[in-house]
């Protein structure tokens, strides 16, 4: 092969890669920089002065002023228990027992934009400890976040006083995650 | 045939390399200093605004549906920068950032001493008698707190709840009482 051909392709392809991995590195399935909890993910350096310009990446990159972990602690999937992509063909079911932080809101965004569906302690209904909450393209009884307009669905979990809850302890069960399950679809 | 296959597989590996961390050292950076260029153009420097839908300090408020967004863009090359903060008796966050989305500093509710209160924020100075002298001529008290930045440019931004139309009207009103202004004006 010409040395030229050579040159052009190895700029080319390196490049790619570069790139590529560069825009990996910084997304929310990062296995690098994000903590997993089961199917949450959490990048647990989220606004601190000192962090890796991968987590700076990520924030700004999106026009992003990340909290600082002390205050919220932010979590995220796209997927359900079973590791199925979210999808608003389906219903699913969130449940969670009553987080013990004074805030906390579970929302639901997608590629789409507009602004993402909010439940907040203030919002929730419970008859006990336990918060369930119904994910739908249609209505549901009981809380109900509204899955339509969603390519790529991501729910949202937001636990606020983020060093007080993570003085409790960090392990998934610790933080009381809530589960995700799949109802039906349609 | 080897060594040039060998050296080709180099060459690839370095470009990737190269261009995998001149992406992640630049492009974002280059990619938030457009938006807050966009901001300054739109609000100016040193001065509180509302992140109100349609304009382009909205862009940062990444969950509109349960906080109400203030930022204050700064540049204390002129001098020091004074917040005059009124909060409400609600949940709200104040936090300080360099113009790479890192914290300087954070303060809420929880931590204020008072619903009204000044901060005062300086670029880093090598005389730390200064800092002080210059606190006290803008007025420090036990109300005000300093903040030494570090750099001469950033961003202050205000987070307050707003999950419900209460909320939201609490900090609507706090936030317009609030004022950003350099310390000197």
């Amino acid at each position: 092969m010409n040395p030229s051909v050579r040159f052009a392709v190895s700029v080319l392809v390196g490049v790619t890669v570069g790139i590529v991995s560069a825009r990996y590195m910084t997304t929310e399935q990062s296995p690098f920089f994000t903590h997993q909890y089961g199917n949450w993910n959490n990048w647990p350096v989220a606004g601190n002065p000192s962090n890796n310009p991968y987590t700076q990446a990520k924030f700004i990159a999106n026009g992003q002023l990340p909290e600082h972990f002390s205050e919220v602690l932010t979590f995220y999937r796209n997927q359900d228990d079973g590791g199925d992509k979210l999808t608003e063909d389906c219903t699913y079911l969130m449940s969670v027992d009553r987080p013990t932080a004074r805030r906390w809101s579970i929302s639901l965004t997608g590629n789409a934009g507009g602004t993402p569906q909010v439940l907040t302690q203030n919002d929730v209904m419970s008859m006990g400890e336990k918060v369930t909450v119904l994910l739908s393209a249609s209505p549901q009884p009981g809380n109900w976040l509204r899955m339509s307009n969603a390519d790529d669905p991501r729910v949202v979990f937001r636990l606020y006083d983020g060093d007080t809850i993570t003085a409790q302890g960090t392990g998934s069960g610790a933080l009381g995650l809530p589960s995700l399950t799949r109802v039906s679809c349609s | 045939m080897t060594s040039t296959r060998t050296f080709w597989a180099l060459f690839t590996v370095l470009t990737a390399i190269a261009a995998h961390l001149c992406y992640i050292l630049f492009v974002p950076s280059q990619q938030f200093q457009t938006k807050l260029d966009t901001i300054l153009a739109e609000n100016g420097i040193n001065k509180l605004t509302l992140a109100v839908p349609g304009t382009a300090a909205a862009s940062i408020a990444e969950y509109p549906g349960e906080l109400t967004y203030a930022l204050c863009l700064f540049d204390l090359s002129t001098g020091p920068l004074r917040i005059n903060a009124r909060v409400p008796d609600q949940y709200w966050a104040l936090e300080v950032y360099n113009t790479r989305g890192g914290t300087i500093y954070t303060l809420n509710d929880q931590q204020a001493p008072r619903k009204q209160f000044s901060l005062y924020l300086y670029d880093d100075d090598p005389d730390p008698e200064a800092i002080v002298n210059a606190a006290n001529s803008v007025g420090s008290s036990i109300n005000s707190i300093t903040i030494l930045t570090g750099t001469q440019t950033g961003i202050v931004v205000i987070r307050s709840a707003a999950a419900n139309r209460l909320e939201a009207a609490r900090s609507a009103e706090a936030l317009q009482n609030t004022s950003c202004s350099l310390a000197s004006s």
